[in-house]
């Protein structure tokens, strides 16, 4: 009970200091509004960021190829890969990404060097003929952008690029299978191989019309409505579960640097001379770190979900996340401040130890796409925030599984700051 | 036989090389106000420390009405109310909100607790300003506060560290009246201070210490007895004391004269009789009266007399 009271007092203490209540809310919140406005704007509906629409003119010059006949493409007959691409480009699936017109070489030239387009894409002559493995063709599509433009032409050449990946391997799989049924004596007619062809340019059409194809960058859909978050929203959701796991270590190490504040300014001698044991004082101490964090990360929580429509994943492993992260978060402001003597020597630990330890744990969302993507996949699980910040991404992920093995990894942490404080402390006001 | 508010029993500290308490011990009775008198360093709240539970003994124990602070630290401690010789308030919530967090801290809940807080109020003068933020307070509304969280679990005894050092005469004042009630209501209370008037007023008895020992325990009188009912009166002058010695001990009054480094100190039955004679002495041999001083026998004297050293030095 009075573990309790003390946690209330400590809570109600927090809630009345500016300085704390900035670092509890005020800082996250403001650091994913700064992440917002640089992807792309905020603010309601209207405002909600989207992938700049590139405007592309496509100038197909793709002769095709006497291996690959003609065959029906979404009702259409086609004779090149290139048409396919074209046609796949000018799909609803990328309607809300780039404004496509079909256009000569010159023309399209002209209209990126005029601006009225931001990139040109020119599919070579030999385009089939070199995806279809004559050996000795080989065919680079050219990427003719307005240098000033960035975002939209690179997500317009990934999309193509992607596809272009996926026509390649398309044709190997379909060599492999004429050689193999050529070894076994069967010769498909011409229609029969266009019948192949379809199939497989039907099936990477269906990739790539899909949010949850092989492309990096997703269309546009409402997360609200049951689909699959946008790009603000991947981009807001990592940045703002980072912030908010960075400052909820940042709550915990300034809840439990109440016990050296209250050891300089005497209320400590003070409760340690009423009727109550050091150990009910300690445990008082860090429950005032939790609740704090827990308020922290809820309201946290709920301002990404109203403010960008960030989906956070299903409650269960929200909530089991949160618990990892707060009794983790409480758990290490108790060791932390147990390692140091005064509230001068734990300014320290909030410049160097709370900095080195957030952001290692939270690189992983900095280098997403990089190759340093894969090390730091391992390198941050070892601070408690890179355990957080993949439970997190497990918990949104919708993986229960992962989330309660690293909820788990986040609780085995807890114990052991909070046995290694709780005993420092112990020794040291004995 | 009555039990004593509060026993200790050969406590000893030390502090690395520093033997900050050697071997005290006195006994208090319930209902008694007893001073520990001492200059700053002496040894005075480290004992407290070790009588509250703060601090552990390196020998030695304490009983609170019965209760080992050792052995029994939690129910020992409920017997105590401490006025901690630093203000130890949370300054940034307003004194209602000090009182009841510290009154839960010693059990009271509900109405009662409503109802110490604010009689507690009431006593330290401090009902108009219960809810302002504490770090509004002046120091001696601090102070008063800072009395009044020991107060409000009615406490069997009370321990104030130095309470009223470093505040304005009126909350002085408030303070040893407070205490003067506590007494009256039967409280116990070990006060510690280097005001020997304070000591004075107060104490029905009073332990002197320094260098962390205890040096004299008793009442006032018996402890002004130790130096006797003799006033002191030093005295500087100008020529040669050689001349002036003669005449000065035969005054009816004069009971001795010794001198050092240039100053006379006289031992004299009644200062205010025999001063007049003294100056007339002087003059008729040539002797000028530089300055003079008069100690009537008091607490300081006592200290002096025991240490060589004035209290405050």
């Amino acid at each position: 009970m009075k573990s309790i009271i003390i946690a209330l007092k400590d809570l109600s203490r927090a809630f009345r200091s500016m300085f704390a209540l900035a670092f509890m809310f005020g800082v996250p919140i403001l650091m994913t509004l700064l992440f917002a406005f640089l992807f792309g704007g905020v603010g309601g509906s209207e405002s909600e960021f989207t992938v700049p629409k590139t405007t592309v003119r496509i100038v197909n010059l793709d002769a095709g190829s006497e291996l690959i006949p003609a065959f029906d493409f979404e009702g259409q007959s086609v004779d090149s890969l290139g048409e396919v691409l074209t046609h796949i480009l000018q799909g609803r699936a990328f309607a809300e990404l780039m404004e496509i017109t079909l256009a000569n070489e010159a023309t399209a030239r002209a209209a990126v060097d005029d601006r009225e387009a931001g990139l040109a894409i020119i599919i070579p002559p030999n385009f089939t003929a070199a995806l279809t493995g004559m050996p000795e063709e080989t065919a680079e599509i050219e990427f003719y952008q307005d240098p000033e433009l960035t975002l939209g032409p690179q997500i317009t050449q990934s999309i193509v690029m992607g596809m272009v990946d996926g026509f390649s391997s398309g044709v190997i799989s379909m060599d492999s299978i004429l050689q193999s049924l050529n070894q076994q004596g069967i010769l498909l007619s011409s229609t029969q191989q266009a019948q192949l062809i379809q199939s497989l340019t039907q099936n990477g059409q269906e990739t790539y019309s899909t949010p949850s194809g092989g492309l990096t960058i997703l269309p546009p859909s409402d997360p609200a409505e049951g689909g699959s978050p946008n790009l603000l929203q991947t981009i807001i959701r990592s940045i703002m579960g980072g912030m908010m796991i960075f400052y909820a270590f940042y709550t915990g190490v300034s809840a439990a640097q109440t016990i050296l504040q209250e050891q300089e300014n005497g209320t400590l001698a003070r409760l340690f001379i009423s009727p109550t044991a050091v150990r009910t004082i300690l445990n008082g101490k860090f429950l005032a770190g939790f609740l704090m964090i827990i308020v922290q990360v809820v309201t946290l929580l709920l301002f990404g979900r109203l403010a960008f429509q960030i989906n956070w994943g299903p409650l269960l492993n929200l909530a089991i996340f949160t618990i990892g992260l707060v009794a983790a978060a409480a758990s290490f402001g108790i060791f932390v401040m147990s390692l140091v003597k005064d509230t001068k020597q734990a300014g320290i630990i909030y410049g160097a130890v709370l900095t080195f330890t957030g952001m290692l744990g939270i690189s992983s969302i900095f280098t997403v796409g990089t190759s340093a993507e894969q090390a730091f996949k391992f390198i941050p699980l070892a601070v408690p925030q890179g355990w957080a910040m993949q439970a997190l991404e497990a918990a949104w992920s919708n993986n229960l599984g992962n989330t309660l093995l690293l909820t788990g990894g986040m609780l085995v942490w807890s114990l052991i700051f909070f046995l290694v404080g709780n005993a420092r402390f112990k020794k040291r006001f004995a | 036989m009555n039990l004593s508010a509060i026993k200790v029993q050969n406590l000893d500290k030390n502090f690395g090389d520093l033997h900050a308490v050697r071997d005290v011990s006195f006994e208090l009775q319930q209902g008694e106000i007893f001073s520990l008198l001492g200059p700053n360093g002496a040894g005075k709240t480290t004992t407290i420390g070790m009588i509250s539970g703060l601090l552990k003994p390196d020998a030695g124990d304490v009983w609170l009405m019965g209760h080992s602070i050792q052995q029994e630290a939690e129910v020992a401690k409920a017997e105590l109310g401490i006025v901690p010789q630093e203000i130890a308030l949370y300054e940034d919530i307003s004194a209602r909100a000090n009182l009841n967090f510290w009154g839960k801290m010693y059990g009271l809940r509900g109405s009662e607790l409503n109802e110490r807080v604010a009689e507690v109020l009431e006593l330290i003068g401090l009902e108009e300003r219960a809810t302002g933020a504490v770090s509004k307070f002046s120091g001696g509304m601090k102070r008063r506060l800072n009395v009044g969280v020991a107060l409000l679990h009615h406490p069997r005894i009370i321990i104030m560290d130095e309470p009223t050092v470093g505040i304005d005469p009126q909350s002085r004042r408030k303070i040893l009246d407070s205490v003067k009630q506590l007494r009256d209501d039967g409280v116990t209370i070990l006060f510690t201070t280097h005001y020997m008037e304070e000591a004075q007023e107060l104490s029905d008895r009073i332990a002197i210490m320094d260098h962390g020992e205890i040096i004299a325990l008793g009442t006032h009188q018996e402890l002004i007895d130790i130096v006797g009912e003799l006033d002191r009166i030093t005295l500087t002058i100008i020529g040669e004391s050689a001349k002036v010695k003669p005449l000065w001990q035969v005054i009816d009054g004069v009971k001795e004269i010794s001198s050092e480094n240039g100053t006379l100190h006289l031992l004299v039955s009644d200062s205010n009789q025999i001063l007049p004679e003294v100056f007339a002495a002087a003059s008729s041999v040539g002797v000028r009266i530089n300055s003079v001083q008069i100690q009537e026998p008091n607490l300081e004297a006592v200290f002096l007399h025991l240490t060589g050293r004035a209290l405050r030095d």
